[in-house]
């Protein structure tokens, strides 16, 4: 590809920095029509209740209060759907139970709504919300997911017998046992993948209107993505044509996923703004997020592995536990099982039997965060191989490299019935371990040992899947000033879509970055789109606005030789004009825009592109720590990664989507833990609890890319939005079990390793 | 938030005269503590006497070899003092651990001991340094002021204005902090001093910060890392909770304490 100036490619700086690092970012909470009123929630304090709502006159009659409504009142909105139904291994379909707007005389986790309170003050809305009386009568509740199995567990919805929500399998339950008992030798693991609450930075927030001359609503609201709420809300839940509602997204602080899903108090904004005839707003606060906002992860899987004499896996089993939590949200019961689909990673096992059972407890719902299923896969998959390595005694880059896909096996299809296109994955961790010093690293122990700490070293070779599914439509259009204006329906979460974008359209229109708007999150502008999620939004966003781009240049050169008397054959695009190559004979886009023959339909090209199937980053991360054995804590000295993007738009961009995936990996992996109580109540509910990594606990990364560009979309890219929480924690863990076993003889250790569970464990190793 | 009425004093004896009224009055002396606990609905004092504006409170100085900090003075004054740097050194360091930059600003240390959080860093200072509190009313040693968690000896109308420390040989405070909160999980000060040598613990213990006289002792004959080595910290009265239950912590106490004779100086 011919470089270009801004194009793709190159290092180019965010063009939203400025604008959001100086204050002037637009954030939902930012919208305030005048005369809007304030929504807030009140929320059940138990974790399973009966409870009758038995008086309201008195906070409806409270200074300011417009509107309360409970679930009596909110009858004609329909149920959240969720649209990712699983089928049981008998073949029967999972039932779906219901997920009302607000709760109905029994709530199911702490944080459930109950009410809504509208009024003209927050502080207004929150007195009348303390003054409705409820009667609750609190019922036994079950919390973890072995407890929700186990007989006689209280109940979370009638329709799932044993709290089991659905028992799905994959592969071949006859081969694998078959294979495992020919095996030379069996390593099993059992690990928990810890849940995990999604802390953005801007914690949601949605704005009601509704014109009732023309009957429409809009929605604002921080998403990852306008259509698809809008057609969700419309169709299924205010039962309006979506014609009638749009739906608008502003800036957005950090979605992970988890802004992604139709939430509660969207259709409630909506409906209350249309009862009460004003603008209605409600914005959670940090505390609210907690209870408020779908949960992530959250998985108990046990898995094994069956090697023959010389080390090569013969087959794998595979039994996961996904927590759901009380509710299905959105995409629920999926996560676990795409987790399963990418159960054997990079290796080259031929048989394999999965088993994936969704468990409802009475907890918060827990749906899609940051890799949604691949990075529990992942780590399994990675703690398995280091399990398989110490008992078999082989190092484990030989065990890998004897057990991986290798590059001429492409294109592989995995048992789990996955194609991965390209890929060098030995290629991926030679390098990275060289870059890693990990040959040299027992010269260091020492160094460490003589300051009373021990030292690790690990690694995992991951890979995973992104951009697949639906297409994305979009365009790119020459406005009469000479700017370009592209419309796309995926939805920046601060991950530099603006800028991306533009660096594709400036490839072929050869403009400064100012010069292209990319306008997103709007669903009366946008005429479709499907979000931001899965790592696709440069996969396949990119991969359309090339063709569109590449289109417009075309239908701009046929203006233009119009105009220069050429042949549009001998026209090139330069410094943003359109020129007789070879001459100076040249006319600006802002002349073509005005030329007679420009009409809007030759200044506007259009075009979708919809992915054959997904693309598969992989890699291998290298992580080196001391673990400090008098007080259990961790410290991550070195951090290495090399990975396979397939193709880099921007190395500045990539970069920081790889270390803002680490960090997030290194906090599921040392930091993050949500914590019920035995009675369901949330521990970890403020950053009093809940620990964040911080700056400081992030070392300096080492990045670099193995790029073998994808053969699934024209540019060859591949997504890379999730990748690095997805390897981050097999390879911190692989670490500081690494640590743990030179050390005291300890193979195993559950995420997160925080001091006191290091210590533990320690402690218990030495006695 | 709940509504309550502000009230902006500019002086102690103002300050004690709107307190005297009675009606649920709380002082707000950085608010650390107090405005987040407002914030989330937990507190809902009907008075707030804000002493952001009493100048008297706020200010450093030493009287011979008595380190003398006005109640009002912000961790960040006490941190960057080189009056405390010289007398102290401990104690800029404990003031510099405090929280974040945010909190350091506007956090006092009056406001600090007055709560009495049982995992706050001051009152270990105050306690290890066998501090004095002085009040409007009185002068109270550090070892009859605090009285278990958010407990002290403060009376009704009592406002502290400044805190005594008197300069120890040497003195380190070496703490462990809760990952998420970063308040001391386990902190402990220890000061040699000419009549002995001082042991508080912060963070650890369920009724408040306490002394440990089996490390006091064991310290007093030697003071090196090695004398305490020995010494057994047990968990009896003890924090459990889910970051650490109280056989960690009583083994961070040792951690720490062989940690700050280590640094004292």
């Amino acid at each position: 590809m011919k470089p270009m100036k801004f194009g793709i490619g190159q290092a180019v700086k965010r063009v939203e920095d400025a604008r959001l690092i100086t204050g002037h970012g637009q954030y939902t909470a930012d919208y305030l029509p005048t005369g809007t009123l304030a929504a807030v929630f009140l929320r059940s304090p138990h974790a399973h209740a009966r409870f009758t709502v038995s008086d309201t006159s008195a906070a409806k009659s409270m200074p300011g209060v417009r509107l309360i409504a409970t679930a009596a009142d909110v009858a004609h909105l329909g149920d959240l759907p969720c649209v990712a139904a699983l089928g049981n291994s008998d073949g029967s379909k999972m039932p779906l139970p219901p997920y009302p707007v607000l709760a109905k005389d029994e709530v199911l986790h702490v944080g459930d709504a109950v009410a809504m309170v509208v009024a003209e003050t927050e502080a207004q809305a929150r007195e009348a919300a303390d003054a409705i009386e409820i009667d609750w009568e609190p019922l036994a509740a079950v919390i973890e997911m072995t407890d929700a199995i186990a007989p006689g567990a209280a109940s979370v919805w009638r329709q799932a017998a044993g709290n089991i929500a659905y028992d799905a399998h994959m592969g071949d339950k006859a081969k694998t046992d078959a294979a495992f008992s020919k095996a030379a030798q069996v390593v099993s693991l059992q690990v928990v993948n810890n849940r995990l609450i999604a802390n953005y930075m801007e914690p949601r927030a949605a704005i009601g209107e509704y014109d009732a001359a023309s009957g429409r609503y809009t929605l604002t609201v921080a998403s990852q993505g306008v259509h698809g709420l809008r057609d969700i809300l419309s169709k299924q839940i205010l039962k309006v044509p979506p014609e009638n509602l749009r739906v608008v997204t502003p800036d957005v602080g950090g979605g992970f996923g988890t802004k992604a899903f139709m939430y509660r108090e969207y259709p409630l904004v909506l409906d209350a703004a249309r009862q009460v005839g004003a603008p209605v707003r409600w914005v959670s606060d940090r505390s609210e997020h907690f209870i408020g906002d779908a949960q992530g992860r959250d998985n108990l899987t046990t898995a094994e592995m069956a090697l023959d004499k010389n080390g090569r896996f013969l087959a794998m089993r595979v039994d996961i536990l996904g927590n759901l939590g009380a509710y299905l949200s959105q995409f629920a019961p999926y996560i676990p099982w795409l987790g399963a689909t990418m159960a054997t990673g990079t290796y080259d096992i031929p048989v394999l039997h999965a088993r994936v059972r969704g468990i409802y407890t009475h907890t918060l719902p827990v749906d899609a965060y940051r890799g949604a299923g691949r990075p529990e896969a992942a780590y399994v998959l990675e703690r398995l191989v280091d399990q398989c390595a110490r008992q078999i005694g082989m190092p484990r880059e030989e065990l890998r490299a004897k057990n991986f896909v290798k590059s001429t096996q492409m294109p592989y299809k995995t048992i789990t019935d996955r194609t991965y296109d390209v890929g060098d994955f030995e290629g991926a961790m030679r390098k990275s371990l060289a870059n890693a010093g990990y040959f040299d690293f027992d010269r260091r122990i020492d160094e460490s040992k003589r300051r009373g700490k021990v030292r690790g070293i690990g690694f995992a070779s991951y890979i995973e899947c992104t951009a697949w599914g639906d297409g994305e439509e979009g365009s790119v259009k020459l406005e009469p000033d000479g700017t370009f204006t592209v419309l796309i329906g995926t939805q920046s979460n601060g991950q530099g879509h603006a800028t991306a974008y533009a660096q594709v359209v400036s490839q072929h229109l050869d403009v400064p970055l100012e010069r292209i708007r990319v306008i997103q999150g709007d669903s009366d502008r946008i005429p479709t789109g499907h979000g931001t999620g899965g790592s696709r939004s440069i996969p396949i966003g990119a991969a359309m606005l090339a063709r569109a781009s590449e289109k417009l240049s075309v239908q701009l050169k046929e203006l233009a030789a119009d105009k220069l008397e050429a042949a549009a054959a001998d026209l090139e695009i330069a410094d943003g004009r359109v020129r007789i190559a070879g001459t100076d004979r040249s006319i600006s886009f802002e002349e073509i825009a005005k030329l007679p023959g420009a009409t809007p339909e030759k200044l506007k090209a259009v075009d979708e592109f919809v992915p054959p199937t997904a693309t598969y980053p992989n890699g291998t991360h290298v992580c080196e720590l001391e673990i400090d054995p008098d007080t259990g804590v961790t410290e991550i000295l070195r951090y290495g990664v090399c990975d396979d993007f397939g193709f880099t738009l921007n190395p500045l961009l990539l970069a920081g989507q790889v270390h803002g995936g680490v960090a997030q990996g290194i906090g599921q992996a040392l930091y993050e833990r949500t914590v019920y109580s035995e009675d369901g109540q949330l521990l970890t509910a403020s950053f009093m609890d809940y620990c964040m990594p911080r700056a400081a606990d992030i070392p300096e990364f080492h990045f670099e890319t193995c790029n073998v560009p994808s053969t699934t979309n024209p540019l060859g890219l591949k997504g890379a939005g999730e990748a690095g929480s997805i390897a981050a924690c097999p390879t911190v863990m692989n670490a500081v079990v690494d640590a743990l076993h030179r050390a005291y003889g300890i193979d195993h250790i559950d995420m997160p390793a925080t001091p006191s569970r290091v210590f533990a464990a320690v402690q218990q190793a030495r006695h | 938030m709940y509504a309550f009425n502000y009230h902006r004093p500019d002086s102690v004896s103002a300050a004690a005269a709107i307190l005297a009224k009675g009606g649920d009055a709380k002082l707000l002396a950085g608010g650390q503590t107090l405005i987040p606990a407002m914030k989330l609905r937990l507190a809902s004092p009907g008075e707030i006497i804000d002493l952001g504006r009493v100048s008297e409170l706020t200010g450093i100085s030493t009287e011979g070899k008595v380190l003398v900090i006005g109640a009002m003075t912000p961790h960040a004054m006490v941190a960057g003092s080189p009056a405390v740097k010289s007398a102290v050194p401990a104690l800029a360091e404990l003031a510099h651990m405090i929280g974040d930059p945010a909190v350091r600003a506007r956090g006092t240390i009056g406001g600090s001991i007055a709560n009495n959080d049982p995992a706050a860093d001051y009152p270990a200072a105050c306690l290890g340094l066998g501090a004095t509190i002085v009040t409007n009313k009185q002068e109270i040693a550090a070892d009859a002021f605090f009285k278990g968690i958010f407990e002290t000896a403060l009376g009704d109308g009592e406002i502290i204005t400044k805190v005594k420390f008197p300069a120890p040989e040497k003195a380190a405070y070496a703490k462990f902090p809760n990952p998420a909160s970063r308040f001391a999980l386990v902190g402990v000060f220890i000061a040699k001093t000419g009549s002995g040598v001082r042991v508080a613990v912060t963070g650890a213990g369920s009724n408040g910060v306490f002394r440990v006289p089996a490390l006091e002792a064991a310290l007093a004959k030697s003071f090196t890392p090695e004398a305490i080595a020995g010494v057994k910290v047990g968990s009896d009265g003890l924090n459990s909770d889910i970051h650490a239950d109280a056989a960690y912590r009583a083994h961070l106490i040792g951690v720490m304490a062989k940690r700050a004779v280590a640094a004292a100086h």
